[in-house]
């Protein structure tokens, strides 16, 4: 709950309320052994977290009540206390990435109550306040808070399911807005949470692509964008599905973009500030979870305008490249395909270049040697261009395959609308990128899969050889139970 | 702790579990006329050997009128029927205490029942002790109620008896 909606609630109640009930449920977890207690984590959000030897980590919420005022006698007995609860409360506990416990204790008495929230089904209602009931069975104690412990620790065999990831899953942004399509914010949430509950027990763990994050982000810099809502939906399934199950803490699972992963590959380094540019892209997708659909915080709104800057900056990096590759075969080609000259000949030309052994040579030349410059390699011998080009097609034969066949219809009297007409042309630059996931590697010895709708990456896919890497979300729903 | 006793517990455990039990023990508040709590309770940690608690009395407000000192002695050991606390004193600690001019109590903490038992320290003693009497259980409204009587009283008298425009350290302009 904020600071401030507690301060509120304190204002109405007598003042030692606020200070006993932390006292209170102080007494309670140090009746845990061994538990690390940290008072209010989370800014101020939860009042304490509280982290077993195990590392077993949850965060606890107090409420307390003044019998005395209320005018309550033999609380202890009472079967079953109610607490009105807001439901944004409750909300922020379900999308918490640990168990969330309410505490309530009476101040007058010290009897306490503990109920956990974060798997409450309090159903789709828009009321402002839900009612949470406390069974005389949660009274607070000794045995019966390790018996909360043993509720809250997974057991042994989900365990073991949990721990062992067969396969990595990403989705692209049309799968995102296909999972989120016609959706409330909560209804969002609640798919993705069970769509988590199903992926970690069918061994699949789940990775952001930053392209796809940089594509929803794009169209949120102005609110008056068609896709706002949805693509704010589809981030907010993005975070909410990616979040580290292991560290628990909001924050994302984040695969390294194309450049990156080719720097990684062919020079063991990655281009400067890359980690950090991660860093602060996980961050702003974990603030836009919390807060959707709010999302005023200047710095958000700065971060949004600089990450859609930045997309515009790639894909004119990527035009320039592309256009120099042509360039070299055929300018009168590459004046036809860029410059919109309706040359057909040389459209001709062009198309028949895109199909070509040479444009895989001369694209992949040119990703080592662009690729290098970025991670400060300056003086590559053409015996080493050569043969790191030929790894650079070994790895990641999807994208060459899908660049060779997008191009291929863009050189074309009538080229096909494969971009934003509105803002920019070059759009499916980013449907490549993210077919860079696609190929032999592995991450962490688990084959990466691509859940996406769109034909032209599964086509790719198939001529390179990887059809069974891509999936359709229909099917992949499918796979892992969720009708 | 008290509804499991094979639970084991680390000393750090017991130290903080028994330091909780002290803070919510002499700050419950009381039913009878008072209606609030009369006490609020502030741990002073290792930097200060002889004193663990300095607890205020409080009006109606929340405002303090006056304060005494507190050292604690838990025990895990405790036997149930027994009419008496055994505790491990420290003898020259608790007469440090006891010679402090200010109201000074020690409290000793049964872990497993999860009661805190009373008696004040008002001089020093010339031979050691080893348990302390169950007679003022801080459970007990009377009890905390006495106390906030002696303590209240105490400072009132002292307040008569103090001059405080005889000071040596006035804001000088």
């Amino acid at each position: 709950m904020s600071a401030e909606k507690k301060s509120q609630e304190q204002r109405n109640q007598p003042s030692y309320l606020g200070w006993r009930g932390k006292l209170l449920a102080r007494l309670a977890l140090s009746r845990l052994p061994n538990v690390t207690i940290t008072e209010q984590p989370k800014e101020g959000r939860y009042d304490f977290s509280a982290t077993t030897a195990d590392n077993l980590t949850f965060l606890v919420e107090v409420k307390t009540l003044s019998s005395i005022r209320d005018g309550i006698l033999d609380i202890e007995t009472i079967s079953e206390l109610r607490r009105q609860v807001p439901t944004e409360f409750l909300r922020n506990a379900k999308s918490t990435q640990c168990p969330v416990i309410l505490f309530l204790f009476d101040a007058d008495t010290d009897h306490g109550r503990f109920l956990r929230v974060d798997n409450l089904d309090w159903g789709t209602t828009s009321a402002r306040f839900q009612t949470v009931r406390f069974p005389r069975a949660n009274t607070i104690t000794t045995q019966s808070l390790y018996r909360l412990l043993l509720e809250l620790r997974p057991s042994p065999r989900s365990e073991r399911r949990a721990a062992s990831v067969q396969r990595i899953a990403i989705f692209d942004t049309n799968a995102y807005r296909e999972l989120t399509f016609g959706l409330s914010l909560d209804a969002v949430r609640n798919k993705t949470h069970e769509l988590c509950r199903l992926e970690v027990a069918a061994g699949w763990s789940i990775l952001a692509h930053p392209i796809v994050v940089w594509e929803m982000v794009a169209h949120l810099e102005d609110t008056a964008d068609k896709a706002y809502d949805h693509c704010l939906k589809a981030l907010v399934a993005l975070g909410e599905h990616t979040a580290s199950r292991e560290r628990q803490d909001g924050s994302i699972n984040l695969i390294a973009d194309a450049l990156s992963t080719v720097c990684r590959e062919l020079f063991g380094k990655l281009p400067s500030g890359y980690e950090q540019g991660l860093q602060n892209l996980g961050s702003f997708v974990t603030y836009v979870v919390r807060n959707a659909p709010s999302i005023t915080n200047p710095v958000a709104r700065e971060n949004i305008a600089r990450l859609s800057r930045g997309m515009a900056v790639k894909e004119e990096s990527w035009v320039k490249g592309m256009e120099s590759v042509l360039d070299h075969f055929s300018p009168e080609a590459a004046k036809a395909v860029f410059g919109g000259r309706s040359d057909q000949a040389a459209l001709k030309k062009a198309r028949h270049f895109f199909g070509s052994e040479d444009f895989m040579k001369a694209w992949s030349t040119y990703l080592v040697i662009s690729n290098a410059a970025e991670v400060g390699v300056l003086n590559l011998s053409s015996t080493d261009i050569q043969e790191k080009a030929q790894v650079v097609r070994k790895l990641f034969p999807v994208p060459f395959h899908l660049m060779s066949a997008l191009l291929q219809k863009l050189a074309t009297a009538q080229p096909p609308i494969l971009a934003n007409a509105k803002k920019k042309r070059w759009n499916f630059v980013w449907d490549s990128m993210i077919s860079f996931t696609l190929g032999p590697g592995t991450i962490g010895g688990a084959p990466v899969f691509l859940v996406t709708g769109d034909g032209d990456i599964v086509d790719a896919a198939r001529v390179a050889g990887f059809q069974n890497q891509v999936l359709f979300l229909n099917d992949y729903l499918r796979g892992v139970g969720m009708t | 702790m008290a509804d499991n006793p094979n639970i084991n517990a680390s000393t750090n455990a017991i130290g903080d579990f028994g330091e909780g039990l002290v803070r919510t023990s002499f700050s419950r508040p009381v039913r009878r006329y008072f209606r609030r709590p009369l006490f609020r309770v502030a741990a002073l940690g290792d930097k200060f050997p002889i004193v663990d608690f300095i607890v205020e009395a409080l009006d109606c407000n929340e405002d303090s009128l006056g304060f005494f000192f507190v050292q604690a002695k838990s025990t895990s050991t405790a036997k149930p029927t027994s009419r008496r606390l055994g505790l491990e004193i420290d003898l020259e600690k608790f007469n440090k205490l006891a010679a402090t001019p200010a109201p000074t109590f020690l409290v000793g903490v049964d872990i497993m029942a999860e009661k805190v038992f009373l008696i004040s320290a008002p001089k020093p003693k010339r031979r050691k002790f080893y348990s302390i009497c169950k007679r003022f259980d801080l459970v007990d409204d009377l009890v905390r109620i006495s106390l906030y009587k002696e303590v209240v009283g105490y400072w009132r008298k002292s307040k008569h008896k103090q001059n405080k425009k005889k000071t040596q350290f006035p804001n000088e302009r």
